[in-house]
């Protein structure tokens, strides 16, 4: 704790090392660690009895310090949890509101910054997602159900967009069934399904999730087969991980679903796909670079009225 | 901490570093919460994984690989898909001859890996006798390019293999090298190492006593000083866990009257009702056997629980065998204590409502599927004895008329 502690020690029983730049780890020096970790505990817990104000300005000038503490010890975790702050979907929350909330709704946490930004703007108000990127996040929303009974933390994975995105119309669906398999054929090159889905907001044509082992489904489907695997029915793990959103309440997609040239929809859906995959801050291989290249090309073609 | 051998001047990349980092952050504590944090973890060390690719961190990458293979066929974890991936992606680099020149901690890792997928590999059917012939010069060629005397320990899977195969020869190799193999530093664990393969090599050699002494010394703890931590760390450190692995091993290599020696004489132990939940086949076999028929509820529901993994894949299929035949005996059993029927949601009547079944039915359910299995097993592996072992599960009923 003497990141921001400073203390007085009687250091009469405490052997120093030759250096005298420390002391010898012994039984005396284990004991007046336990003393001082405990001076310091009895002095948060009055506080948390007596001057609540100073404790909370104490955890939020300290919140990764005492996040750091938390994860590792749970009599700190109950007493400072409540006054942690955390970034979420509807802005800065305590550990105290999280707690609330848990127990009424299932709260979500994103383990990955760039996940949470990803989803943030499809959760909306109605879900809390926290944003548990940042070290220790993650474990202290974990521990959270052993600490607290009755309350409903859970990670947003692509399971989660699953549930979130809404199924479009029957009719929708049937307007939209040949630009769902032409998409399918279009990104099938890039191992990645396409999906009909209808979400807010309205304006974003496309959402690219990546699957949990879409590096290693490169390896899996891409690279040169091992042999080892032959005679394998794999099922549903068999198919892409990695999946493109097509949003059925967006007015582009709406167009596009009418457009009858197979070829032109087949440079769309990629040009279409390229922009989600950038959108959620993924990183293009060669081959993605080569359809925004030649995708953009073939836009621009398009525009002016034709082939170029 | 999964990841702890990494420290920040191993990793030169700060972003890698910060999710290394994490990573031991998420396994503090006992592997309980290990367990717990894989929804999180699983991604996490997927991702390091890649990057770790991408800049070309080798002692990163191939520690990571073995890592998270370990991590994903925890049986906790069970991650079959991503383990198959991880697989392929260790041949890919090993035909790239990939990181060749990195340092001796990376390659003992790549090591590791190569045993641990050969192990995985011994429990599926559709990878044949040929195959695990190529995936165990793989190993060897492996060892003998990466490997160091650390890699001692990796010589557990190979005494798998032996053990399945019956192959005596096999398995004395594999015994030589793990008399040799250190267990100090936190990776390889005695018990689970050394104890648990040597019972089942004893077991296959004939010698009971030698089986017995070992189980004894792990049971009583007397093992070096320097391997105790083990039993700090590792669940299987433990003497019920130690005494179900030398009758399993009994059972899967069908050696009836061993079982039945060994059974008679560690009995009181299984007479006993346990206090945890029961979620282990085996160890529910066993105490019924003896005529503990407690926790009957939660044992149906293992039952169905272990039926459902089978048919989605969820365990691999030679657990699956051995679990489907103690089901087997045990309802056998069942009827034999006159319980007329029992209630289960089984194979594809799981999606029916049908839930009620005669003790005579459901056990000639488990026999089938098993029986299934073990054709499969019996198909791909020259040396694997299903009927022999069918029998030694069949004849564990003469032990329960002595009890």
């Amino acid at each position: 704790m003497g990141f921001f502690t400073r203390c007085i020690v009687n250091a009469e029983h405490l052997t120093p090392m030759a250096s005298r730049e420390g002391f010898a780890v012994d039984h005396a020096l284990a004991k007046a660690r336990n003393e001082i970790e405990k001076s310091l505990f009895d002095y948060f817990v009055s506080l948390s009895k007596f001057d609540v104000n100073k404790l909370k300005r104490l955890t939020s000038i300290h919140n990764v310090a005492i996040k750091s503490l938390a994860v590792e010890n749970e009599q700190i975790y109950k007493l400072f949890f409540p006054f942690l702050t955390f970034v979420t979907s509807i802005g800065d929350l305590t550990g105290f509101q999280l707690l609330e909330a848990a127990k009424r709704f299932p709260v979500y946490y994103c383990a990955e910054v760039d996940d949470f930004r990803r989803a943030r703007p499809l959760v909306g108000s109605a879900r809390v997602l926290v944003n548990a990127g940042y070290i220790y996040d993650t474990k202290l929303l974990q521990l959270l159900k052993h600490y607290f009974q009755g309350v409903r933390v859970e990670m947003f994975d692509e399971a989660s967009y699953a549930e979130l995105l809404e199924e479009p119309s029957d009719s929708r669906k049937k307007e939209m069934a040949y630009l769902v398999t032409a998409s399918s054929q279009a990104l099938d090159k890039f191992r990645c399904g396409v999906l009909l889905r209808q979400f807010e907001p309205a304006d974003v044509p496309a959402l690219y999730v990546a699957g949990a082992d879409g590096f290693l489904d490169s390896s899996f489907w891409g690279g040169k087969a091992s042999g080892f695997l032959e005679g394998f029915d794999f099922g549903d793990a068999g198919g892409y991980g990695n999946k493109l959103y097509l949003n059925a309440a967006n007015p582009l997609i709406q167009r596009l679903a009418r457009v009858e040239d197979a070829e032109m929809t087949e440079h769309m859906i990629q040009v279409l796909y390229i922009h989600a995959m950038l959108a959620g801050h993924y990183t293009l291989s060669e081959r993605e670079m080569e359809v925004l290249n030649t995708g953009l090309m073939k836009l621009i073609g398009y525009g002016l009225g034709g082939e170029i | 901490m999964i990841l702890e051998s990494l420290k920040r001047r191993n990793v030169a990349d700060d972003k890698l570093w910060e999710m290394v980092d994490r990573a031991n952050h998420l396994t503090q504590g006992g592997y309980e919460s290990w367990d717990d944090n894989a929804p999180a973890l699983v991604p996490l060390m997927e991702r390091i994984l890649a990057l770790a690719r991408e800049r070309e961190d080798w002692q990163v990458y191939f520690y990571d690989m073995a890592k998270l293979f370990w991590y994903i066929r925890r049986s906790s974890v069970n991650n079959i898909p991503l383990s198959f991936k991880i697989s392929e992606m260790f041949h890919h680099d090993f035909e790239q001859r990939l990181g060749e020149s990195v340092g001796p901690f990376a390659r003992e890792w790549r090591v590791d890996l190569a045993a641990k997928i050969l192990s995985f590999y011994c429990e599926y059917p559709q990878i044949d006798d040929g195959k695990i012939a190529r995936m165990l010069q793989i190993f060897r060629e492996c060892e003998a390019r990466y490997g160091s005397d650390w890699n001692y320990g990796d010589y557990t899977s190979v005494m798998n293999l032996a053990l399945l195969n019956r192959d005596k020869e096999l398995a004395k190799e594999a015994a030589d090298k793990l008399k040799k193999a250190t267990f100090s530093d936190q990776c390889f664990c005695y018990v689970c190492t050394y104890a648990r393969p040597m019972v089942g090599y004893h077991i296959l050699y004939g010698q009971l006593e030698e089986a017995k002494e070992l189980v004894t010394r792990v049971c009583e703890q007397s093992i070096p000083l320097r391997y105790r931590w083990c039993f700090d760390q590792c669940l299987q450190a433990d003497e019920e866990e130690m005494k179900d692995i030398a009758l399993m091993h009994c059972l899967e290599l069908g050696e009836s009257e061993m079982f039945g020696k060994l059974f008679d004489e560690w009995q009181p132990l299984y007479k006993k009702p346990k206090q945890e939940k029961a979620d282990d086949t085996y160890n529910v076999f066993f105490h019924a056997l003896a005529g503990d028929w407690s926790q009957k509820k939660e044992r149906l529901l293992l039952a169905e629980q272990d039926d459902r993994d089978r048919r989605e894949h969820k365990e691999t299929p030679l657990d699956s065998l051995y679990w489907l035949l103690c089901w087997y005996v045990y309802f056998k059993m069942m009827d034999g204590n006159g319980e007329c029927s029992v209630r289960l949601l089984l194979g594809e009547d799981a999606e029916s409502s049908r839930r009620e079944y005669s003790c005579q039915e459901a056990s000639k359910y488990f026999e089938q599927q098993a029986d299934l299995l073990g054709a499969q097993m019996a198909g791909a592996r020259k040396q694997f004895d299903y009927e022999g072992v069918k029998r030694c599960f069949e004849a564990c009923l003469k032990y329960r008329s002595l009890s």
